[in-house]
């Protein structure tokens, strides 16, 4: 073929996936399509990760019966290095499971077995505790503690009983009893409960002492119980602290001098958490929004005592004698959906319409200072909110709402970044986001790649996520994952060390799902060439439509010379399209390096598939350059060259 | 001397009362200024223990609930008896 005029240069393509505007109007550096493929160390485009599994298998407890719906990445006080993943799936009851640094899964003794196991659960450490906001036949938050997934605070008991013991001259004098009950641990109180209704006696005058019996016990590993006491039932006094395990206390004391011991607490300061669907932790408050109970609040978040403030159950007791809540238009922007946060000191409160602004204000009476973001834009989940960061490295909160990806940034505010992906996404025909799905979208934020991960579920039918978006955070663009394929169905995703990682790589996190198709499956993403599940796939970018004799004439193209990095016996293949699908022809290259050391190479794409010219006379010419079909192959592309020539005008 | 978390302002001394098996029957607090009580122990310098678990002579707490106006000697062997248990 003869040479061309023209040299047309397609180097960056890192503007990314547009398939909204017309193809040919699109951005010179934006695609008309990128399919399993992202921005990673390349601006033309990386072919993604593979999906790897990763064992499911318990070493006591278990197996998982249903698909995995929950996973949670928990580090406790060891650090990193004994970082826990766990799971639990939509079995009935959900079975759940914890792995300890890469070991076989292990079912953690609950206290309440969960009882819903597709409602989405949310979870968070805070005080070396995993609270995990799950669906149980009990109105109680729970948190594992190192041993149990245990009730948080300690329920109070029924009144205790009193009467006359022994024999002598107790004095006859009213007085008022009632209990708490407690955790101790070395003689130091952990946990105690809200008082028990209170009980009056005025002893015989001929007794000892009055008796006082506790109530029935709560069985929530208390260890022991406060006897109180008063004179007007109104101020009470801890006059006694006695091991669960002994039933009675003997009060042979003056009643005056119950003042001499400790005033009891107010009523209202170990305060039971509700059964929050929404958690997160805001440095050492606990945060909960909106309850499993539906007579309780929808749209109230309540806060947990500061840690540190008495030290005993701090972030597991609410207490109401102080401001400990604040309501989110109750009846209005639709239902709660999730807690994100913190970024710059500020959290954020959402529901399906809104987005809230929570600033610390430092005051332990008025700790938080509401701002409405927005009346319009809330989040679908908080599960689809991710943290992560913008393109300068500052915090950054990535979340799907119900009118696309937005992020947040405080020198930006709001943003609205999903342009590039609405043709799916805000599809209002038959391919939309499926909003009755079990999971309607996720995300997570990929530090390693700067890379936000979207997933929605689309269609009818699909009771999951099924469709996978992955956001460059440098350059701004969107690649996607095709429906079902791979990491795309998807039904629980967490940030998890890489399998086999040692010590030196713990902080690697990467992408783990549960595929929703298969029964306790968990996988590894960006970890091979293929997928788990589905095998091979076919990565490629579609380039916009360019016009080899610009606007108004026609043009012809010669064959395309490619530079990528090299790779042994990788085929790329460009297929040429002109005119939108009137004329198509191939061009194809093999990336396998001439000589050792030789890292990128320059290969003329006239191989088997063709060379990819296009002779005649066309207005509009598209490369769609990657794989053929599904292939086990791993490539990164830099800049594909394409000689062009301008032909007769397209009208006289 | 102990703090109440709920009640900052005031210091306590803590005390054990023993049942007649020699065990910890209950832990106490009175305000630091205020008289020790004839039958019990006090083991605020023992500092903050799981003082329930412990157990003493029997014989101990037999001379000590006999001893009505607490003057004898008993109190300061029962409190080596705690802290050695405590050790033990």
């Amino acid at each position: 073929m003869s040479d061309k005029e023209g040299r047309l240069v397609i180097a960056d393509l890192r503007g990314g996936r547009n398939a909204v505007d017309p193809p040919w109007l699109i951005k010179d550096n934006e695609v008309a399509d990128a399919v399993n493929v992202d921005y990673w160390h390349s601006r033309f485009g990386h072919k993604r990760g593979g999906t790897t599994a990763i064992a499911t298998t318990f070493s006591a407890g278990g197996p998982f019966t249903g698909r995995i719906y929950n996973l949670f990445r928990y580090v406790p006080a060891a650090g990193a290095l004994s970082a826990e993943l766990w799971a639990s799936d939509n079995a009935s009851p959900p079975v759940w499971g914890r792995s300890v640094a890469g070991a076989q899964f292990v079912a953690p003794t609950l206290k309440d077995a969960g009882t819903n196991g597709t409602t989405p659960n949310t979870a968070t450490t805070i005080n070396n505790n995993l609270f995990v906001a799950y669906v149980s036949a009990v109105a109680r938050m729970h948190c594992w503690d190192g041993s149990t997934v245990r009730r948080t605070g300690l329920a109070a008991t029924g009144a205790p009983t009193v009467a006359n013991t022994g024999s002598g001259s107790y004095a006859a004098t009213l007085r008022y009893y009632r209990m708490r009950s407690t955790v101790q641990a070395a003689g130091v109180t952990l946990l105690r409960s809200e008082p028990s209704a209170s009980v009056s006696i005025t002893p015989s005058g001929s007794g000892a002492a009055a008796r006082v019996t506790k109530a029935t016990a709560i069985n929530e590993g208390e260890t022991h119980w406060e006897v109180e006491a008063s004179t007007d039932n109104v101020t009470f006094y801890r006059i006694a602290t006695v091991p669960i395990a002994t039933a009675t206390y003997d009060d042979s004391a003056v009643v005056t001098s119950y003042n001499l011991s400790p005033l009891s607490a107010l009523t209202g300061v170990y305060t039971l958490q509700k059964p929050y669907k929404f958690v997160a932790a805001d440095q050492n408050r606990f945060l909960g929004f909106g309850s499993n109970t539906s007579t309780d609040k929808q749209a109230r978040l309540e806060m947990s005592a500061v840690i540190g403030s008495s030290d005993i159950g701090d972030a597991e007791r609410v207490d109401t004698t102080t401001n400990y809540y604040i309501d989110f238009d109750e009846a209005d922007g639709g239902l709660a959906t999730g807690l994100a946060g913190p970024i710059y000191g500020t959290f954020f409160v959402f529901k399906q319409r809104q987005m809230w602004q929570l600033i610390a204000t430092g005051n332990t009476d008025q700790p938080y200072q509401q701002k409405k973001i927005s009346g319009s834009v809330g989040a679908i989940h908080q599960l689809a909110c991710a943290i992560g960061e913008d393109e300068n490295g500052n915090p950054a909160l990535y979340f799907m709402s119900y009118r696309g990806p937005y992020r947040w940034t405080i020198d930006k505010g709001l943003q609205y970044i999903g342009r590039g992906i609405e043709d799916i996404i805000l599809d209002q025909t038959t391919s939309g986001i499926h909003w009755t799905s079990d999971i309607v979208s996720r995300a997570v934020y990929y530090a390693d790649k700067r890379q936000a991960w979207f997933w929605i579920s689309t269609g009818v039918g699909d009771l999951r996520c099924n469709q996978m978006f992955i956001y460059d955070v440098i350059g701004g663009g969107w690649s996607r994952v095709p429906k079902s394929i791979g990491p795309a169905r998807m039904s629980a995703v967490v940030m998890y060390a890489h399998a086999n990682d040692t010590v030196n790589y713990v902080e690697t996190l990467k992408p783990f799902i549960a595929r929703s198709v298969n029964v306790g499956l968990l996988a590894e993403c960006d970890d091979s060439t293929t997928d788990v599940d589905t095998g091979d796939f076919q990565a490629y970018v579609t380039t916009k439509a360019y016009e080899p004799g610009g606007p108004g004439f026609y043009g012809s193209t010669g064959t395309p010379t490619l530079l990528a990095a090299a790779a042994s016996g990788v085929t790329i293949t460009d297929t040429v399209v002109a005119d939108f699908g009137l004329q198509t022809t191939g061009a194809s290259a093999v990336l396998t390096a001439t000589a050792a050391g030789e890292t990128r190479v320059m290969r003329q794409m006239n191989g088997t598939a063709g060379d990819g010219g296009i002779a005649g006379n066309v207005g509009f010419v598209q490369h769609q350059i990657g794989d053929a079909s599904a292939l086990p192959a791993a490539w990164t592309l830099d800049r594909l060259i394409v000689p062009f020539a301008k032909n007769q005008g397209t009208s006289r | 001397m102990i703090r109440d978390p709920h009640d900052k302002d005031r210091l306590f001394r803590q005390y054990v009362r023993f049942a007649a098996d020699g065990s910890v029957a209950s832990v106490h607090e009175y305000e630091a200024s205020a008289p020790a009580p004839a039958d019990a122990v006090e083991v605020t310098d023992l500092g903050r223990q799981d003082f329930h678990a412990l157990k003493v002579t029997p014989e101990l707490v037999e001379k000590l609930h006999a001893d009505v106006r607490g003057e004898s000697d008993v109190k300061a062997d029962l409190t080596a008896a705690l802290a050695e248990a405590l050790q033990g």
